[in-house]
């Protein structure tokens, strides 16, 4: 049997948690990706930042907790989380979730992630 | 007397704009859903580009700061003005204005 080359996927995250199902999707693709033993890097990128706040508590709209979510990647072998640190002070946010092991990235970093990547999907 | 009811960051930039272009001052703002997160930029609520500089009523639902992580207690001081209300507040708030203009 012919052993398929492995994909490197970059899934990038430019949705707020809660008002669209895009970081729900996102976060499908990444842990069927993950269970296909696929090399995995998730990059969160202008609006897509707020879904690393810590103290998210989405109860009373009846959503999943996004940042709950995230921190069982790793699980699943998805260890590769990086963050634009232009769009996190253009935002403002100085906190992030304390329990997600992040690296904050350049954009000159960020055009590295693209060109490694055989498959980008964007939400 | 208007209350403008904003759901989106201040991404969206040609939607600022036009809440900007349509806000009279007597007219109240409320901030829901992804409208919260601009609380956390306290910039742009000195911005005379942004919407905020047309009125100072500004309100914002309390339990979608609360879905999104965003402490009301830990607010810069100059946002101090924005009133954080729950839903029954949002009804009698509606109730108070002329008219409710969504803009999303």
């Amino acid at each position: 049997m012919k052993t398929s080359k492995k994909k490197h996927i970059l899934i990038v995250n430019q949705s707020a948690p809660y008002s669209s199902s895009n970081a729900k999707e996102s976060l499908d693709i990444a842990l069927a990706a993950g269970a296909f033993e696929q090399s995995v890097a998730i990059l969160f990128i202008g609006d897509g930042c707020y879904q690393l706040l810590s103290n998210q508590s989405p109860k009373q709209t009846h959503s999943k907790n996004i940042s709950q979510m995230l921190k069982v990647l790793p699980v699943y072998g998805i260890d590769k989380l990086y963050v634009d640190e232009q769009s996190l002070s253009n935002r403002n946010i100085e906190q992030l979730d304390e329990n997600l092991t992040l690296t904050k990235v350049s954009q000159h970093e960020i055009q590295a992630l693209y060109k490694e990547a055989t498959t980008v999907f964007r939400f | 007397m208007i209350l403008h009811t904003l759901n989106k960051t201040q991404s969206d930039t040609e939607l600022n704009q036009q809440l900007l272009i349509a806000c009279s001052s007597n007219d109240s703002v409320l901030l829901i859903e992804d409208g919260l997160y601009q609380v956390l930029a306290p910039q742009l609520f000195s911005d005379k580009k942004h919407w905020s500089s047309k009125t100072g009523n500004v309100y914002a639902l309390l339990e979608d700061a609360k879905a999104r992580g965003i402490d009301f207690n830990k607010l810069d001081p100059k946002l101090e003005h924005i009133k954080f209300i729950c839903y029954e507040e949002f009804v009698a708030l509606a109730a108070e204005h002329n008219n409710t203009v969504s803009w999303y």
